[in-house]
């Protein structure tokens, strides 16, 4: 594995080169830039020159200087209509260093589409063989948590990874679609109905998302999808939940609210309930009477809770 | 954009048999009551303009595709069917999804024009996500095919947020396409690494309410307008005000004029880009 101490590039020297013969780096193109920070940047670069060299390196193949860093000077120092600005020079990267270089120095933004670099993400772990979060996350200066995201989206066909980079932004699906199914297509229950083909259940999930029925109306829906997989898990309904969920995929008008189980709802509530009275239980067993023994409010609360708890077995027919 | 018949020409048979002819193989198929239905939509002044803008419509058959597609690959400097005769590494990518469709339906298309449909050639044809993977560098070729580029612009958007990355390592790129304006070859090529390749170059005169248009007085350009603002108040000229009248057989461009195909509360199109 290497580590981020081997990625950096040694210094050939520092020179100027004609703004016009350099080229953003493409291993990182989607640099989005605000307005007003490149205007101060202008302003500044106007009054007093670009003072910290851009570093580029010679791209033998193409026979051009490529920006490793810098990119902001350069775009100001085109706009103003600089002929030079100086640059350090150094080695020609390999494609690790060279992605991890463009990593390091470029923040993942929120509003980046992340198929690209789930992408990148994939050439390192095959590049480096390490497909450790952690050490991923170290190199490229991702979060752990951006680095799981890309892993989700790398684990789809190409068919639906495409999806995420078609060119028209209407027909394009966000990665967030695809990290929210995520968890309902690998469940290991719901894999192994018999019915169950992934690609199918991608489309048609893919279907109901743009369907005018609406019946997602957000990527999040997915998360009521798998809480209802799991109350029915917890509740033994397992056969009922696969018919159910079979209708739900295959019929687009059927609503999330169709793979409810009542049965399987109340008792993930009690469940919760009886977490919840468990709590109650330990305080009480720990209240130190002396300590408490002036706080009127709390004996009276507790006499409520008494008496609201004997009603309530009364009703039930549980009272001994 | 063709040569409408003249003003006096009237809407009779024999005109109702040469649209037919015209549009025959439109994905939603064209019939004499649909034309008939279509211009009453206008007022009975105005028919006779709308019937010479149908006249006019440039119509891409599915043949004419094909042989445009097959036209297109057999110019490209480097290559080959043989493999061996090839000039390194050549790929073939859907460049866009297709409504309701798997995504690669204009490759498909592509394969089938080409003959390139038999199991020896599926390495050469490989998905966008593909690309990063295969690392085409600069002795290699990557086809992105689609149908039409009407401004360029979202081709070449997707160049800056998508495929520059996807192609880093400074491959041939060419998008090739049936049919794209001028606007469209110019800016692929001045705001991308790509070439834009196409079977039809559509310059100003193809645009309805262009100066260069001839065909139609200014009076006749308004009043059609009157109904494009009627079918779609948003883009009464359709997308970026492009104004053509160009329909391929699989699907018109939304870049042609809304009356064409769009479908509204208040418009039914003869060239509907969506149906059941």
């Amino acid at each position: 594995m290497a580590s981020a101490q081997k990625m950096t590039t040694p210094t050939i020297g520092v020179k100027k080169i004609k703004t016009n013969d350099l080229v953003p780096n493409p291993h990182n193109p989607r640099i989005l830039f605000d307005r007003e920070p490149m205007d101060i940047l202008k302003a500044s670069i106007k009054r007093v020159g670009i003072l910290v060299p851009l570093t580029v390196y010679f791209d033998k193949k193409k026979k051009r200087y490529v920006i490793l860093d810098g990119q902001r000077r350069w775009t100001c120092a085109s706009a103003i209509g600089l002929d030079e600005v100086p640059v350090n020079q150094v080695d020609e990267p390999s494609l690790v260093q060279n992605i991890v270089t463009m990593f390091q120095i470029h923040k993942l933004r929120e509003d980046w589409e992340l198929m690209p670099t789930a992408l990148k993400v994939e050439l390192l772990m095959s590049e480096l063989n390490d497909r450790n979060d952690a050490r991923l996350a170290e190199l490229t200066g991702l979060d752990e948590a951006v680095i799981t995201r890309c892993k989700k989206l790398l684990s789809y066909s190409r068919e639906f990874q495409d999806r995420m980079l078609d060119p028209d932004p209407e027909m394009r699906m966000k990665a967030d679609f695809f990290i929210e199914l995520y968890p309902v297509i690998h469940d290991r229950e719901v894999r192994a109905f018999d019915w169950f083909k992934e690609k199918h259940v991608i489309n048609k999930m893919i279907e109901k998302y743009f369907d005018e029925s609406k019946t997602i109306k957000s990527v999040t829906d997915f998360r009521l999808v798998k809480q209802h997989i799991t109350h029915a898990k917890r509740a033994n309904q397992l056969t009922k939940l696969s018919s159910r969920l079979e209708r739900f995929v295959n019929e687009i008008s059927v609503p999330i609210s169709h793979l409810e189980i009542q049965s399987a709802t109340v008792h993930a509530e009690a469940k919760a309930l009886v977490k919840k009275i468990s709590a109650v239980e330990d305080l009480l067993a720990e209240l130190d009477i002396e300590k408490f023994y002036g706080e009127e409010d709390l004996w009276q609360s507790m006499m409520r809770l008494v008496k609201l708890m004997n009603a309530k077995l009364k009703a039930a027919d549980k009272r001994r | 954009m063709q040569k409408p018949l003249g003003r006096e020409a009237p809407i009779n048979n024999a005109r109702y048999n040469r649209w037919l002819a015209a549009f025959s193989g439109y994905v939603s198929e064209v019939t004499r009551s649909k034309v008939e239905l279509w211009l009453e939509q206008f007022g009975e002044p105005e028919r006779p303009i709308a019937a010479r803008v149908l006249d006019s419509v440039l119509f891409i058959g599915h043949q004419q595709i094909k042989t445009k597609y097959r036209e297109l690959l057999l110019g490209l400097s480097g290559w080959n069917q043989d493999a061996i005769k090839r000039k390194g590494r050549w790929f073939f990518v859907p460049f866009s999804s297709s409504v309701g469709e798997s995504g690669d339906s204009m490759v498909h298309v592509f394969r089938m024009a080409t003959g390139m449909t038999t199991r020896h050639y599926n390495n050469l044809f490989v998905h966008r996500s593909d690309l990063v993977r295969l690392r085409p560098g600069p002795e290699d070729t990557v086809v992105l095919i689609d149908d039409f580029s009407g401004t360029g612009r979202q081709a070449s958007t997707a160049w800056d947020d998508t495929f520059a990355e996807l192609l880093a390592e400074g491959p041939q790129v060419y998008l090739m396409v049936v049919a794209a304006t001028e606007v469209a070859v110019n800016a692929v090529q001045n705001n991308t690494e790509m070439q834009l390749i196409c079977g039809t170059i559509l310059d100003h005169r193809h645009d309805f309410f262009s100066d260069k248009c001839k065909f139609f007085a200014n009076s006749e350009k308004t009043k059609i307008e009157h109904y494009c603002k009627l079918a779609s108040p948003r883009n009464p000229r359709g997308s970026d005000a492009s104004g053509l009248l160009v329909v391929l057989a699989h699907r018109c461009p939304n870049n042609s004029l809304p009356i064409l195909h769009t479908n509204s509360q208040n418009w039914s199109a003869l060239f509907p880009r969506q149906f059941d």
